[in-house]
């Protein structure tokens, strides 16, 4: 029976808590993510994510909470790269790839040496969400609850920094705060969702549901409820193969999503060859 | 006097590069005004330098009576083509919206007084028809209305534009100078960079003409001749010698 095949994994606290925590991430990324990829912020959030890795080494080194590790040294590259952006005004791509893949190498090592935690660095590297314990749904809890708040609040005046800096500092906007905002929302995202997926495979939540939904809508709210949508589902349907086809939970869902992307970019280019709208242009 | 904008021995330098110097000029409120001059010769960065973007490195800029930077709300800027992202999906309605949020904290929501104003001006210039279409789909003469919108619904003063003639065909160009004109009558300053030369001398109340420094600045009629103009434009000018050779007079 369908339901028995819906209700089987629930008898189990882990996925009960996985289900629940993927989905929170899945909703922040989603409305994130729908900023990283009309911006162009892809490389950057890929640079957080591997520079928060050795910041949970840190962590570890110095007996701290992970996430707290992770989140510093996230916010810390975040801040850094906007403000280096800003004042060095040159294509820092090269520079922002071998200071975090630097990093990055650096924390492997320091995990590597620590002999109680050079196991779980695959978890980390690859997501472990099925050992999601109640304390980290907090973190993940408290996350969704701040950046959501943080986003409604901030909501018009991002969307104006967004769409024309220039215009928005000339008219008085606070756009280097509200810029440095934004970057630390992606860290907050990126380092919960490291729970999920790992630092590897961070990028597909926060981008790939919100590609997806810019394939089909011109407007920003549209953009984020449908690729809320999208990342629920894909982690949703993702756990429920990797259940039962014993696959590695995080990178199926991104398999998943990967292919809601390749579905959309079929559907969106057979929309394109329908006859012409003669009525005027669609407004979403 | 009642000055939009008072510039006393202005010197912006980037990189030890001076890109203006000793420029002075001033705009009366409730005027027309148009800046005129070759690529390079800093008309962008002297609009910058009125909205407090620049660093100076010499001389004073005073907008509406005060320092660029206390005007800004006051002060709409209308950037070039190229700054804006075309491609971020907004409704007309909501870049109007965005007048409104100067004068709103970072943490507080537009209320239905501020829509109703964004509403009001998108029907000033004759725009409410599209407030739901994407900013992306209209024309550049659409986009301008639109931007020309949001600056009305922020109540703006003084209203700076960076070539928003450019691309627009010549009814779109007409459209815009009707509407500069309107925008005057309703007590509004307007600066605006321009290529079109046409359009200044027949429109604009006073004129400036930047090539590094001033070369020309009064009324249109009055300054704008063969031997200035030239002078202005002189090293867009290519030279043809006898032997061939084709330099840039500079």
């Amino acid at each position: 029976m369908i339901s028995d095949w819906f209700l089987e994994p629930l008898q189990f606290s882990f996925m009960t808590r996985a289900l629940i925590g993927t989905s929170l991430i899945a909703l922040l990324s989603a409305f994130i993510g729908t900023f990283v990829v009309l911006k162009g912020l892809a490389f950057i959030s890929d640079a957080i994510a591997h520079t928060a890795f050795s910041g949970m080494a840190v962590a570890l080194l110095l007996g701290w909470n992970l996430n707290l590790g992770a989140l510093l040294l996230g916010i810390f590259t975040a801040v850094g790269v906007t403000f280096l952006n800003r004042t060095a005004k040159l294509r820092n791509d090269t520079a922002l790839a071998i200071l975090f893949t630097g990093a990055f190498a650096l924390g492997i090592i320091l995990m590597a040496t620590m002999p109680n935690f050079a196991g779980d660095l695959s978890s980390l590297l690859l997501g472990s969400v099925l050992s999601i314990r109640v304390q980290e749904l907090y973190w993940i809890i408290a996350a969704f609850i701040g950046v959501g708040i943080m986003l409604k609040v901030t909501f018009h005046h991002l969307v104006f920094v967004a769409f024309d800096p220039v215009g928005a500092e000339a008219a008085g906007i606070p756009v280097v705060w509200l810029q440095t905002l934004l970057m630390i929302m992606i860290s907050i995202a990126v380092v919960v969702s490291i729970q999920a997926v790992g630092v590897v495979l961070v990028m597909a939540l926060l981008i790939t549901p919100a590609a997806t939904a810019a394939l089909f809508t011109r407007n920003i709210l549209k953009m984020m409820g449908l690729a809320a949508s999208l990342g629920l589902f894909a982690s949703w349907i993702g756990m429920y193969i990797a259940y039962y086809v014993a696959a590695p939970p995080g990178a199926t869902i991104v398999v998943v999503a990967t292919l809601q992307f390749a579905l959309g970019l079929v559907i969106s280019y057979l929309r394109q060859q329908q006859p012409l709208n003669t009525e005027g242009r669609r407004s979403s | 006097m009642n000055l939009a904008v008072e510039v006393n021995n202005l010197q912006v330098a980037y990189e030890r590069n001076v890109v203006l110097d000793n420029v002075s000029w001033q705009v009366k409120r409730g005027t027309l005004a148009g800046i005129i001059g070759p690529n390079g010769g800093g008309k962008s960065t002297f609009l910058k330098s009125l909205l407090g973007m620049v660093p100076i490195t010499k001389g004073t800029v005073r907008v509406l009576n005060q320092s660029s930077r206390l005007a800004r709300p006051q002060v709409a800027y209308l950037p070039q083509r190229e700054e804006v992202d075309w491609n971020f999906p907004i409704t007309c309605f909501d870049v109007v919206l965005q007048g409104r949020l100067v004068h709103l904290k970072w943490w507080q929501k537009p209320s239905t007084a501020d829509y109703e104003k964004a509403r009001d001006s998108l029907a000033l210039v004759g725009m409410v028809d599209y407030a739901s279409r994407a900013i992306g789909a209209l024309s550049g003469g659409q986009k301008q209305r639109v931007f020309i919108a949001r600056a009305l619904a922020q109540e703006a003063k003084l209203i700076i534009m960076d070539e928003p003639a450019t691309g627009l065909d010549a009814v779109a160009q007409h459209e815009l100078l009707d509407l500069f004109q309107q925008l005057k009558k309703e007590g509004h300053t307007v600066i605006v960079t321009t290529h079109d030369l046409n359009c200044i001398a027949e429109g604009f109340d006073t004129v400036l003409g930047l090539n590094r420094q001033v070369i020309l600045s009064g009324i249109p009629s009055e300054v704008m001749n063969a031997d200035i103009l030239t002078e202005l434009f002189a090293r867009h000018f290519p030279v043809i010698k006898s032997t061939g050779e084709v330099t840039v007079h500079d």
